[in-house]
């Protein structure tokens, strides 16, 4: 069983102006480079150089995490980021902090003060990055990187496929993919739901997914140099035909499943319900 | 109940991340006019 915890999204913010406080906080700092520029004073054009510009790398690698913790936030299965962004750009903030401070020829324990209210105030402000991947409880032996590996290459696939089908031609054909994709994205939402589900599904989206990928891209590919028969089409449209009927028997596959676990769950209790004579 | 701490947690956030930042910044401006 997985010790994950489900991350709670309504705590944190997350619009594309998250972060925007970081650029504005320090551009005190630019208009002092620019008056400097002004003046000539070469040595302060130098230190407000440095200090702003650890202040907007500071503020570039936090954004970088505030976009990872917005991706994280709408999946539903999402692997924590690989690096803590955000904490490493308040770390840079609160360097640059220091730095600036000590600059201005602050005594050494009053800078680190400051730099210890920008890194405490980053902390509270906009909390530090999701450290846990995001995953339900797991049966022994599904691993929860093999689930988010497995739906997020299936989801890329059925992008690049939504791509392909606006290149055919064939209005049965476009209706087929077009159905092909919606299902697949049925059972990548349901494999997310019940993510103990994935190996009844793991042939389905290594194997006909992908082939159903490779075969279209070829076929759009050779389409545009004008290479398709009718032979060929009528081929490419039994094939998705095919496809179709293995999603078929996919779905069936998941939901009987469910339904042969409920009516294993109700016939215990019912048997649990005898033996102790209600 | 948690809502409000919450808020209250940013709000101080926010005054800490003026009142380090904020101050370095703005001292770095009014030395140099200073000057």
């Amino acid at each position: 069983m997985s010790s994950a915890k489900r991350y709670d999204p309504s705590k944190k913010r997350t619009t594309s102006l998250t972060g925007i406080l970081l650029y504005l906080l320090p551009s005190p700092i630019l208009l002092a480079i620019i008056i400097s520029f002004f003046t000539q004073n070469s040595i302060s054009i130098i230190k407000y150089s440095i200090s702003y510009g650890l202040f907007f790398l500071g503020a570039k690698v936090a954004k970088k995490g505030f976009d990872y913790e917005k991706v994280y936030q709408n999946s539903a299965l999402a692997k924590a980021p690989r690096l803590p962004y955000k904490t490493i750009g308040a770390t840079i903030i609160s360097f640059a902090t220091f730095f600036t401070s000590m600059s201005l020829a602050n005594s050494f324990v009053f800078s680190l003060i400051l730099a210890f209210c920008s890194l405490f105030g980053f902390y509270l402000f906009y909390g530090f990055d999701p450290r846990e991947d995001k995953i339900g409880d797991l049966k022994v032996g599904v691993r929860a990187e093999d689930i988010i590996d497995i739906t997020t290459k299936a989801e890329s696939k059925v992008n690049s496929l939504k791509d392909l089908r606006k290149e055919l031609l064939n209005r049965e054909a476009k209706d087929d993919l077009d159905l092909i994709i919606k299902e697949t994205e049925s059972i990548i939402n349901s494999i997310k739901e019940d993510p103990n589900d994935l190996s009844k599904a793991r042939k389905f989206f290594n194997i006909y997914l992908d082939r159903t990928y490779d075969i279209t891209k070829e076929f759009v590919k050779n389409l545009k140099r004008g290479n398709i028969t009718n032979e060929l089409e009528d081929r490419y449209k039994k094939l998705l035909l095919s496809m179709k009927n293995v999603i078929k028997e996919q779905k069936d596959k998941l939901n009987d499943d469910d339904i042969l676990s409920l009516d294993i769950q109700m016939e215990a209790l019912v048997n649990q319900l005898n033996q102790e004579g209600v | 109940m948690s809502e409000k701490r919450d808020k209250t947690k940013e709000l101080f956030g926010l005054i800490l991340l003026f009142l380090s930042v904020g101050f370095v910044s703005l001292e770095s401006l009014f030395r140099l006019l200073g000057d």
